[in-house]
């Protein structure tokens, strides 16, 4: 078949992105790929000054978890960490990275002004 | 003494977010490579954190290892060494880094000054079990390390091979959908060098070359299907004619499949290395007259002298010969694939005449662990 004979049909679209795609908080696996030391690296290019990485020792599964500042200046680290071994970390296995959406929405249910 | 004189300066320094990929061949010769971040240490890598940590970057696959200085006395490094169950230390002045210190060097040395290694453990309350070896052991060590690297070397060569093959093929077709089977098999055949490279570290620090075995059911024909490409591609190499003749039976069996591909590997590149081009080759799954499971490789080669067939699975045994276009022989192909079908309990038989040609048969005969019959 010549050249001249094919016809090529090409699908295309595009949306923006942003870097990292990690907005909240991330959970690394211990046997993932990518290595919490690299990971830091990864964040302090892209992001510098954003996320904070806590080791993770007392868990078999789980290696550290990257967290945006912007939450910790709501809630503390222990109180994170309290949710998403509650809620995260029985879902991860030692191979994953999961990212995880963690929005803080403060509320007050009565202010008494003087 | 002091570790001063046995400390090894012309160490490698990369970054410490090289990656891992990279560093494995240099690590698979040089005990280790130093991480350096812009002039300040990290840390000392060797292979085995490769391999236990089995990450993407250089940094990622450090373990913590205690530093020692070049005032350290030979006693305290290897105490530090067995403490900590390292094999390498990285040596430091005034937070410098300056070489590493060897487990193998270290003890050869206390052995030279005439110390009683043994003694000195005892007093630190090391069990004899967790000492490391004595000279004569690490000699015995020595000679099996050599074996081993001539295996590395053998096994390596047909994957090796084969993707400088592909290379080629692939540089010479236009075909998009050739090229991407093409890349598919280089990528089976180098991923398939990586675990056997990982294997022979494993084995590397114990006194025999027996190999890891982890074993899953599959069906047999499934995987010499698979691995029919990559036979086609070795015959057309050679200009040798390979059929293939997979029948329908009961064929699930019990097996590590990685190790068994790399037996059967090297018996199908031993029938092809000794068969002239135009003869024929031929690769057959079945169930013999006596319910046995049986892959045979069959050959039109120039087959096995009588004196030889005894001796051909004793290492360098004399038995082994230039192919029929000059390929070289170690010697060893043959004991690793019977050391491997032993582990694997599959019964392996060579029958040959000269001038006509040789088979092999692998069988695996019900009841056996690898063969589990399937109601």
């Amino acid at each position: 078949m010549g050249k001249a004979d094919k016809k090529y049909a090409i699908s295309l679209s595009f949306q923006e992105i942003s870097l990292p795609s990690v907005e909240d908080i991330l959970v690394l696996g211990k046997a993932s790929t990518q290595g919490k030391n690299g990971l830091a690296k990864t964040f302090e290019y892209l992001v510098p000054d954003t996320f904070v990485m806590v080791e993770i020792d007392d868990h078999p599964n789980v290696e550290a978890i990257f967290i945006n500042k912007r939450i910790l200046s709501k809630i503390s680290v222990d109180q994170v960490q309290r949710i998403l071994a509650d809620k995260v970390y029985p879902f991860t296995s030692p191979q994953e990275i999961l990212k995880v959406d963690f929005k803080v929405v403060v509320h007050y249910e009565t202010i008494e002004i003087d | 003494m002091n570790i001063a004189p046995l400390v090894q300066s012309d160490v490698k320094r990369v970054s410490p977010y090289a990656s891992s990929g990279s560093l494995r061949p240099h690590l698979l010769v040089h005990t280790a490579v130093a991480l350096m971040e812009e002039e300040i240490f990290v840390g000392v890598l060797s292979f085995k954190d490769l391999t236990i940590k089995n990450k993407v970057l250089a940094i990622d696959c450090l373990t913590p290892k205690p530093s020692i200085d070049c005032h350290t006395s030979l006693e305290t490094a290897i105490g530090l060494m067995q403490e900590h169950q390292k094999e390498v230390l990285p040596v430091l002045a005034a937070n410098r880094f300056v070489g590493i210190l060897t487990k193998t060097v270290l003890v050869s040395a206390l052995s030279r000054q005439g110390i009683d290694v043994g003694a000195v453990f005892d007093q630190m309350g090391i069990s004899p079990s967790e000492q490391p070896p004595t000279l004569q052991a690490l000699t015995t060590f020595a000679l099996h390390q050599n074996q081993l690297l001539r295996t590395v070397a053998h096994d390596i060569r047909s994957p090796l091979a084969r993707v400088s093959a592909l290379i080629e093929l692939s540089a010479l077709t236009t075909d998009a959908a050739q090229k991407e089977t093409y890349f598919q098999l280089m990528q089976e055949n180098i991923k398939r060098t990586f675990l056997m490279l990982d294997d022979l570290y494993q084995v590397s620090g114990r006194g025999d070359l027996s190999v890891p075995i982890k074993s899953v059911s599959l069906r047999l024909s499934e995987v010499l299907t698979e691995l029919t490409a990559h036979y086609q591609l070795d015959a057309s190499q050679k200009g040798i004619h390979f059929f293939w003749d997979i029948e329908e039976c009961n064929d699930t069996v019990t097996l590590d499949k990685f190790q068994f591909i790399r037996a059967l590997d090297n018996l199908v590149s031993n029938a092809f290395k000794f068969t002239p081009a135009g003869k024929r080759v031929f690769l057959r799954l079945y169930m013999d007259q006596d319910q046995q499971l049986t892959v045979a490789i069959q050959d039109e080669g120039i087959g096995i002298p009588p004196d030889s067939l005894p001796k051909l699975f004793i290492p360098f045994s004399g038995t082994n010969r230039e192919g029929t276009h000059g390929e070289r022989s170690v010697g060893l192909g043959l004991s690793i694939t019977k050391q491997i079908l032993d582990q694997l309990q599959i019964k392996i038989t060579i029958e040959s005449q000269e001038g006509k040609g040789t088979q092999v048969y692998l069988r695996m005969g019900a009841g056996t662990p690898a063969y589990q019959r399937m109601a």
